[in-house]
């Protein structure tokens, strides 16, 4: 990670900071940058802020971001999987403390409960809810692979109950809103916030 | 949900596969020697650096980076500039020589979580496969799948033996095939360029005739049948 790596992150915790008291947050990033947009917040959330949070993952499997934190020095002590996409991508699920698995990106709407529950996990390890500071959506248009705009609009819906039900938890989301306009739309009408990656990026470059 | 997807950087190309390659995705560019496979892929990597997306060019043949570059600045569309910044160089040719195929693995996954691309090369692929002979369709499968999974659009660049129209080991791994060919027509060696398999897009097919330019790199020519 470079120092424009790490001013973009700053960047972003400080746009964060302004929106604590909102629930949802979009970020918008080109579709290319997703990944390290991601990575960029991981490292605001746990390294400047030293939240506690879960990272889902829809995209793909959590080996890659887990990998990407420890080569970026990122500490991942506080950071917890829900990973809903090994189980389809031929990668081996190798049971960790931090990680939980879904059977795949086909039931969304078992996702919330597995955030919701998680905490309950009779093997253990697993952070309760009420420390949760956190989570983020790896890329959300991913889940429109597997499931339909109507089925999409429910789950972000069961995010704002969940959201209701638990405040002091940030949600955060990234998508490309000009590959992904319809999305993008019941996005808008439900959350609350839309942080603008790419012209936080045209900042840090100048 | 539409493919995302990102220009080739090559003029003519773009319009042939829908737009540009599917993004994230793995594709073969294969040829014999002096088709163009390295100009795609500077083409593809000089295009992304132009956007602002990271390049990362790996090559498999122990060739020093100003090696390279010294063949590399004799085309005028790439900027030198580019390279060590938005274009890594990274040479695993000695670790092929000397490690195994495991190894050559986790060498190229810490090279792309190192400066996180969006566009990937490895140039050329097939070399490995004489290094690695018996284990080269197990590597091939592991390169594939770790690549897939990263989020970037990865060009690997192969060399086709006389007789064979493409590497037949990486075809079927990759997602999208494009061959690079070279035919003698009245006396005159002509180029050309084919899109033999791209995933999720109806591209144009047939062989469609090239030019390398030394302004542009690789330009597709309007057809003339």
């Amino acid at each position: 990670m470079n120092r424009k790596d790490i001013l973009l992150a700053e960047k972003i915790i400080e746009e964060i900071r302004g929106h604590r008291t909102s629930s949802m947050l979009i970020f918008n990033t080109n579709f290319t940058q997703v990944g390290k947009t991601n990575l960029m917040l991981l490292k605001g959330f746990l390294d400047i802020e030293k939240d506690s949070g879960l990272f889902v993952v829809l995209d793909r499997p959590h080996q890659y971001m887990s990998y990407l934190l420890r080569m970026h020095d990122v500490s991942q002590k506080n950071l917890w999987f829900i990973d809903a996409v090994t189980h389809t991508s031929g990668l081996e699920r190798k049971k960790s403390d931090n990680v939980n698995f879904l059977e795949g990106p086909f039931h969304i709407e078992r996702l919330i409960d597995t955030i919701e529950f998680h905490g309950k996990d009779p093997t253990g390890g697993f952070l309760p809810i009420e420390k949760v500071d956190f989570f983020i959506m790896d890329n959300i248009a991913t889940i429109l692979n597997y499931n339909n705009m109507d089925k999409v609009e429910e789950f972000i819906k069961s995010m704002c109950k969940f959201h209701e039900k638990h405040p002091h938890i940030l949600g955060c989301v990234t998508i490309d809103k000009e590959s992904n306009p319809e999305l993008n739309e019941v996005l808008i009408e439900y959350f609350d916030y839309m942080v603008d990656i790419e012209k936080i990026k045209k900042e840090v470059d100048v | 949900m539409k493919l995302e997807r990102i220009s080739s950087g090559i003029d003519g190309l773009d319009e042939m596969i829908g737009g540009g390659y599917p993004f994230p995705s793995v594709s073969l560019v294969a040829g014999s020697a002096g088709t163009g496979k390295t100009t795609f892929a500077m083409n593809f990597l000089i295009e992304g650096a132009k956007r602002g997306e990271q390049g990362l060019f790996v090559t498999t043949l122990s060739e020093p980076t100003q090696w390279m570059l010294k063949y590399a600045s004799q085309f005028n569309f790439i900027q030198k500039e580019y390279f060590d910044s938005e274009i890594k160089y990274a040479d695993v040719g000695t670790l092929l020589q000397k490690k195994g195929y495991e190894k050559l693995l986790d060498i190229i996954d810490e090279k792309i979580a190192e400066c996180m691309p969006q566009r990937i090369v490895i140039d050329p692929i097939t070399v490995v496969g004489a290094f690695f002979e018996e284990d080269y369709r197990l590597f091939l499968f592991e390169l594939v799948n770790i690549l897939k999974n990263w989020q970037a659009v990865t060009i690997l660049t192969g060399e086709v033996k006389p007789g064979e129209p493409y590497p037949p080991q990486i075809s079927y791994a990759v997602d999208s095939v494009i061959l690079l060919s070279m035919l003698e027509e009245e006396g005159t060696r002509r180029k050309y360029l084919e899109v033999l398999k791209m995933r999720g897009t109806n591209h144009t097919s047939g062989k469609q005739p090239m030019a390398i330019t030394t302004e542009n790199g690789i330009t597709v020519l309007k057809s003339r049948f």
